[in-house]
């Protein structure tokens, strides 16, 4: 039994959609496990609230169950994954977008939010304030920040890229967009969180 | 020396270049500008040490009821009607037709509105007035069909006719030709 458990933990994501498209319960909640972590933490860096984060992260896998019949093998079962994981995050952005522009806060992008040309809000000087500067926890807040400031599509490839380690080519697959453009919104990203983290990188 | 134009250029590659994505030669290419350029090479350090802030940021885990909770929305999924389409539409209009002429007080009246459907044109062609008479114009290339109502050169219905002319003559004098010279 124990053998067996071990082989199922070892299978490959390929064996393993195979099983669920066989509408193997155990297979899907294999999947579940191996990949709840990761898209969830996707999720709340991109939206930066736990609780959207917790209800879109179930929501992508309800999509990945009845969907799975139509997985193809061009995609591993990550970047399908993520795939649907950023498209449910673009649908809530659109939902909430009066009300964020309602109540705007320092998480808030600006108007002219598009991918080359924006415009943020100052953050403090972090540096005038020594105590809280290497305070780990704080770090992560203004880190957060910084990425809730970039334009979702900026802030998708960077998180994709320096969060979940995805390479280019995958980030490329699950976006949906060119090659070229990864690499630009990635170098984007980072010279924007660069500036924003400036007080951080001494 | 290193110039503006060059800066430019290569702190386009400092992403990559700090991902070691870059090809071998771009690679050396970036790393001889920065030996030389040290607003270059500290651009590439900050690239750098941000990319390690996002890597060193703590990883989130969800809730640890995450799959009951999963589990209760997939079944509640699975109860929920479907969104209407013009295909789901189609195969309910299609499975409704199947259970209604599948009922069995329903099939005697079914078999009589078929029968009438299967039948019905047949007895009409069988009913129809056998009194046309089909001629054909020969010495035409396309020859014409003209039907003619045999009634017409029937005997009985050509004295019905001289009946009612004469008689339609008789009350209209003027109209008449004839009556007009008898006078």
């Amino acid at each position: 039994m124990t053998f067996a458990r071990s082989l199922n933990l070892t299978q490959s994501d390929t064996a393993l959609i195979s099983r669920c498209q066989k509408a193997d319960i155990a297979a899907f909640n294999e999947i579940v496990g191996r990949y709840k972590g990761r898209i969830y933490n996707y999720l709340y860096r991109m939206t930066g609230n736990a609780e959207d984060a917790e209800d879109l992260t179930q929501e992508t896998f309800v999509r990945m169950y009845t969907g799975i019949a139509s997985f193809r093998a061009d995609a591993t079962l990550s970047t399908w994954l993520f795939r649907i994981a950023g498209n449910l995050c673009v649908d809530s952005f659109r939902r909430n977008k009066k009300a964020r522009e309602l109540t705007r806060s320092l998480d808030a992008p600006l108007p002219g939010d598009d991918e080359n040309h924006f415009v943020t809000q100052d953050i403090p000087d972090m540096s005038q304030a020594p105590e809280t500067v290497f305070a780990r926890k704080e770090l992560a807040g203004q880190i957060q920040q910084a990425l809730q400031k970039l334009p979702p599509k900026l802030r998708s490839s960077v998180v994709l890229h320096d969060i979940e380690g995805l390479a280019y080519e995958e980030i490329a697959i699950a976006e949906g967009i060119p090659l070229g453009t990864v690499k630009s919104r990635i170098f984007n990203a980072r010279v924007a969180l660069r500036d924003h983290l400036k007080p951080y990188l001494q | 020396m290193a110039t503006i134009r060059d800066c430019k250029k290569i702190q386009g590659l400092l992403s990559e270049y700090v991902d070691g994505a870059l090809p071998t030669d771009q690679t050396w290419e970036v790393d001889l500008h920065i030996a030389s350029c040290a607003v270059c090479a500290q651009a590439a350090q900050e690239l750098s040490r941000t990319a390690n802030l996002l890597r060193e940021l703590p990883k989130w885990e969800p809730s640890v009821n995450f799959e009951a909770i999963l589990a209760k929305r997939l079944a509640d999924d699975a109860l929920k009607p479907r969104p209407e389409t013009w295909f789901s539409s189609l195969a309910d209009i299609g499975g409704r037709f199947t259970k209604w002429w599948t009922l069995p007080s329903l099939r005697p009246a079914l078999a009589v509105g078929i029968a009438a459907v299967v039948i019905g044109p047949f007895a009409l062609i069988l009913s129809r007035p056998a009194n046309l008479n089909v001629s054909t114009i020969e010495g035409n290339r396309n020859p014409i069909t003209r039907v003619t109502p045999k009634a017409a050169s029937d005997t009985t219905s050509l004295d019905q006719l001289l009946r009612e002319h004469s008689a339609y003559s008789s009350s209209e004098t003027l109209g008449d030709p004839a009556a007009l010279v008898s006078l």
